[in-house]
């Protein structure tokens, strides 16, 4: 593995930081409150505790302009910025509220309308009788622009080629045929709201939202007969709808609520057809896309108070899932490959069908004065009602050949499971505001057809809060999980779709499916997680929180090695070393440290550091097909993944004096991702570190020129720098098998300023 | 190197303002507010206050808020009774109770039944609330998260402000920030959703008062139902179902942010490798820095999408012939 060698870059950020730090700290008295910035810049918004919310409780209307310096895809990922230069500044709010007589109010918001990423929202009615409410929020989210394609059509849902588009692999093409083309979509939310009172006690809330997005996003797909693969951009164009409809009954002892939920996604394409650019017959390869679906659920949730502290709490839900999109054929081109003529479909739609069951019961009650407790009961079911058939498995759509017995031949597996867990929770004031809280949790799942039966899981945890002063509140925590389970089948899946190799007659090769593997989602494991946090309130202006936890699990088999499957060939048994493959640990961290100084209450500064590192440990072992020597291979091989990520940030707001507001944020997020993999065979080579830095830095002004008008200057510059070695110069005919895209790490440095005029009043 | 040194030189010139204007505070220092504070002191000790906003001026504001409207019989403004017989405390009282002795006395400590905020209790406050709107969300705010934690409902929600920042999307996360500071830094990340953006709030997703979720105090039952909320595409029921993309989506992506995209936990082939050793098929791997040169023979199972670019269906397949999620 590569070493980390930017520590110099570290001591500087952090003595940067903490620089900055005292320097805010040494600074003193009579600033003000925050400004109304452009909406472009809500990272201010997002750092400030105490965010300057009149641009949502006054009356305006803002208009100015902005430039953005560089043309950015990857910059204006969410804003919609992505262009270089100018762009308009516009946003309102008008409130009418009357507080006086007849609860009259109405209020419209509209935000960044000048970019493609924009909101406005319009409401009103009669508080206490009913409301009404419409809004829009539009989206942009952009991908990338260094991407290059050679097939013609982009942004549409079949792609064609000019002409073969290589010789004999993605080597061989002729580069100048690679054309850029920009990778984004755009989703528009349209909210509807109707919610009011039916008398004293029962109140309705009716709502409609629909998102529609379009636009292009990139996927894989791979071809036959060429057996290459390409990254491609497929299109985009679907709808969701939803509508909750609930009926509420409140009073003093008793709430309850009845509810109805629906979601409905519409895709108005079915398939991703696209020429296999080494193909010299103009084969077709297709991907089926999101199928159409939808989901109903009725819900009621209520709760009764028994005496003073006892409160007991139901919740029922019951939803139907489904999905019956008429199917592909086999294949996209038709009479060209023979499989796809004689191997027919056994359904023609999935009918598809999951039925999931909520049932959640809890009571807290508080025995004694010092003590609270909390016990839970919750039962879980997702029965998958899908139909189970036999399908003839065709890698792609241009393969030829393909017979429809044998191992070839899978059947679906829906999996169904059923989850019951049982909590019991409490603390007790042990001292005055020194509070011992502890929690036991008891969880038995059961799955079909899936790597285990059962599995159950046990949770211990207990925390203790403590005032170490007046001033100081400090807290330590520690928590164990720990699941065992049925015996581990990992095969289970397979045998139940098809029939291996293995099991043919005369055959010595080994099973698909490592028998040694342990999924993550169903392994035995035991965690343990430690947690210390402080919040020291230095004096009336200063104040410091800091925390620090962390986690470690270690996966625990069982019976790596060993088959409980009496089917199995003895050959394949020997073969296994007991060592369980897949995760076999993971772990984490961080560690975070707050300064808050707001010595007048004009001037609010800020800044803090965040560390956090997770790693995962892995096992593998090749796993050669017809390797029937039952010799243990030789290069097993061990995987360490780690992250770290170092966040700093400050910032301040201030008002120097009545009539001007200054203030600025800078973050930086430094994150480093190393891979490394040694084999037994001690020939591994080092994987290079994947790492970003990410600077944002924001300044903003406002001149209060009369009490109607105020003038907002703004500045943004971001700077993005990243390398990973799945991109970066990854050329895209560099590789015999894959046409990549050209598409590098994100990198983009850009100014973005802006100046606006607020007329506020009514 | 000189992009480098110029992008240094920008990040310092913004810390040298920032800084600037801390300095500059010292030098505006005001002591104004001392002396207006002495002066209400004095005024109450003569029996001159007749009025809760005589000495809690800047709390008035809540006179903008929606409990302050009349015409609503639910509100405080609506119900309550002023003590002081002036009509602008008539709302004070129904929160924070009998304050009679206070503004007899209002030097004299604890005399405030209820007081909001770090300075109180949490259960006084929350009962005072819950009186009115323990409907809704606050259904299951008893034995939720946040009141295990003894937090109040001051602890996030700013009655007297004209606008709560907790209630607006852009600003939300800010608030939750103060407790959650693992989940600012994480926002901060490379690949993330657009709560900076001021379109995800945290409540999008979470419900601060608690819910009947697996974990995570959820807005839906499941982790996968609460996405589907946004990402219906990936609901299925497909025909060939990836079993963690079923389960639960943070089995793979980590929603607050991560530095790899989109919001993974783990890179591929990496991240797959933590369930797939085949034989037939190529996971078994052991992915080294040598498999990085695109000539070699497993550089298309590591590079670009690396396992996706052919099993690209890792949320299911609905092709019937996609059992290995490649169509």
């Amino acid at each position: 593995m590569k070493q980390n060698n930017h520590a110099p870059l570290r001591r500087r950020t952090v003595v940067l930081a903490v620089g900055a730090a005292l320097a805010s700290l040494a600074a003193a008295p009579a600033l003000a409150d925050p400004l109304l910035t452009i909406k472009l810049f809500r990272d201010s918004e997002v750092m400030f505790r105490d965010a300057d919310m009149s641009r949502w409780a006054d009356n305006y209307v803002e208009l100015g302009v902005g430039y953005n310096s560089k043309d950015s895809v990857r910059f204006g990922q969410f804003s919609g910025l992505t262009d270089k230069g100018g762009f308009p500044i516009a946003g309102f709010n008008w409130l009418s509220r009357n507080q006086a007589s007849d609860a009259q109010y109405w209020q419209i918001h509209g935000a960044n309308l000048g970019l493609d990423s924009r909101k406005f929202k319009a409401e009103g009615g009669v508080q206490g009788r009913w409301d009404a409410s419409f809004s829009f929020d539009g989206l942009k989210k952009s991908q990338t622009e260094s991407a290059m394609f050679i097939h013609q059509g982009l942004g549409t849902s079949n792609l064609s080629l000019p002409a073969r588009a290589w010789v004999t692999n993605p080597t061989t093409m002729n580069p100048a045929l690679l054309q850029p083309f920009e990778i984004q979509h755009g989703r528009d939310i349209y909210r509807l709201g109707l919610k009011g009172l039916l008398g004293n006690e029962w109140d309705y809330k009716v709502s409609y939202r629909e998102d529609r997005r379009d636009g292009t996003r990139m996927t894989g797909m791979s071809f036959a007969p060429s057996g290459e693969a390409a990254i491609l951009p497929y299109q985009i164009d679907d709808k969701t709808q939803q509508i909750e409809a609930v009926l509420s009954y409140t009073s003093k002892l008793a709430q309850f609520q009845l509810g109805y939920n629906y979601s409905r996604f519409s895709n108005g394409l079915n398939a991703f057809t696209v020429q296999d650019p080494g193909s010299a017959l103009g084969t077709l390869g297709r991907l089926s896309l999101a199928p159409d679906n939808d989901h109903h659920q009725i819900f009621a949730t209520g709760a009764y108070r028994f005496g003073k502290t006892t409160r007991l709490s139901a919740t029922y839900s019951y939803g139907i899932a489904r999905q019956n999109e008429a199917f592909l054929p086999y294949s996209a081109n038709g009479t060209t490959v023979a499989a796809s003529t004689t191997a027919g479909l056994p359904r023609s739609s999935l009918d598809g069908k999951v039925i999931n069951t909520l049932l959640d019961v809890a009571l807290t009650t508080k025995p004694i004065d010092k003590m609270n407790l909390k016990v839970a009961y919750q039962y879980r079911d997702s029965d998958n009602r899908t139909p189970i058939a036999r399908y003839a498995y065709i890698g792609r759509d241009g393969a030829a050949g393909v017979p429809v017995a044998g191992a070839t031949i899978r059947s679906n597996a829906p999996v169904s499971t059923t989850e019951s867990k049982l909590s019991l929770e409490g603390d007790y004031e042990i001292a005055a505001k020194t509070i011992l809280r502890a929690g036991l949790e008891h969880s038995d799942k059961k799955y079909t057809l899936s790597d285990r039966t059962d599995t159950q899981t046990n949770k211990l945890s207990v925390e203790l809060r403590r005032p170490i002063s007046d001033e100081f509140l400090g807290s330590v925590g520690y928590s164990r999980t720990q699941r065992r389970g049925a015996d581990y089948d990992k095969n289970v899946y397979f045998r139940n779709t098809y029939t291996d190799p293995v099991f043919q007659a005369g055959a010595t090769g080994r099973l698909t499916n490592n028998p040694s593997m342990r999924s993550f989602m169903y392994a035995d494991f035991d965690e343990d997680r430690l947690r210390a946090a402080g919040n020291w309130t230095v004096s009336e202006t200063v104040s410091l929180q800091g925390s620090v936890d962390g986690y470690q699990q270690k996966m625990r088999g069982p019976n790596c090695g060993q088959f409980s499957d009496a089917l199995q060939p003895l050959a394949v048994t020997a073969a296994l070393s007991g060592t369980c493959l897949g995760r076999e640990s993971a772990d984490g961290g961080s560690m975070s440290l707050d300064l808050q100084y707001q010595p007048e209450e004009n001037l609010t500064t800020f800044a803090f550091a965040n560390f956090s590192q997770t790693g995962v440990r892995e096992t593998g072992r090749v796993w050669t097909r017809g390797n029937a020597s039952g010799a243990l291979e030789t290069n097993n091989w061990n995987g360490d993944m780690i992250y770290r990520d170092h966040t700093v940030g400050f910032g301040l707001k201030w008002q120097p004096e009545e009539k001007w507001d200054f203030g600025g944020t800078y973050v930086l997020n430094r994150g480093t991702g190393m891979s490394g993999v040694t084999t037994n065979a001690g020939t591994a080579q080092p994987v290079p570190d994947t790492w970003n830095r990410l600077h944002t830095l924001q300044l903003f002004a406002k001149w209060d020129y009369s009490k109607q008008l105020s003038w907002r200057f703004n500045y943004l510059y971001e700077n993005l720098n990243s390398y990973d070695w799945a991109l970066s110069d990854v050329g895209a005919t560099s590789n015999v098998n894959v046409l990549f895209t050209g598409q590098q790490a994100p990198r983009y440095s850009n100014h973005v300023f802006g100046v606006s005029a607020v007329v506020k009043s009514w | 190197m000189n992009q480098t040194i110029r992008k240094y030189r920008a990040v310092a010139a913004g810390l040298a303002l920032l800084i600037a204007g801390g300095l500059a505070g010292i030098a505006t220092a005001q002591t104004t507010q001392k002396a207006d504070a002495a002066a209400t002191r004095s005024r109450a000790e003569s029996g001159e206050i007749k009025s809760c906003v005589e000495c809690h001026e800047g709390f008035y504001a809540i006179a903008r808020t929606k409990h302050a409207v009349k015409g609503d019989a639910r509100t405080p403004e609506a119900a309550g009774t002023s003590l002081t017989g002036n009509p602008e405390d008539k709302m004070c009282g129904s929160c924070h109770g009998d304050l009679a002795a206070h503004l007899k006395t209002p030097r004299v400590k604890g005399l405030v039944p209820v007081v909001f905020g770090k300075k109180g209790a949490a259960e006084p406050q929350n009962e005072a609330c819950l009186s009115c709107h323990q409907s809704g969300s606050r259904i299951h705010w008893q034995g939720s998260k946040h009141e295990q934690t003894k937090q109040s409902c001051a602890s996030c929600h700013r009655l007297h402000a004209p606008k709560d920042p907790v209630m607006v999307a852009e600003t939300q996360a800010s608030v939750c920030f103060d407790c959650h500071k693992d989940r600012r830094a994480e926002l901060h990340r490379v690949s993330t959703h657009p709560t900076k953006n001021g379109f995800f709030s945290c409540s999008a997703c979470h419900a601060s008062h608690g819910s009947t979720a697996q974990r995570g105090s959820l807005q839906k039952n499941t982790v996968n139902e609460t996405c589907y909320t946004c990402h219906a595409q990936l609901r299925g029921p497909f025909l060939w179902e990836h079993r963690p993309s079923q389960d639960d989506c943070t089995h793979c992506h980590n929603p607050h942010g991560t530095n790899i995209a989109p919001m993974l936990k783990v890179r591929m082939p990496y991240l797959c490798q933590q369930c797939h050793s085949t034989a037939i098929g190529h996971s078994n791997v052991a992915f080294d820095g040598s498999t990085l040169a695109p000539t070699s023979g497993s550089a298309q199972r590591i590079l670009g999408n690396a396992c996706a670019n052919c099993h690209m269906k890792v949320h299911g397949s609905n092709h019937p012939s996609g059992a290995r999620l490649q169509r």
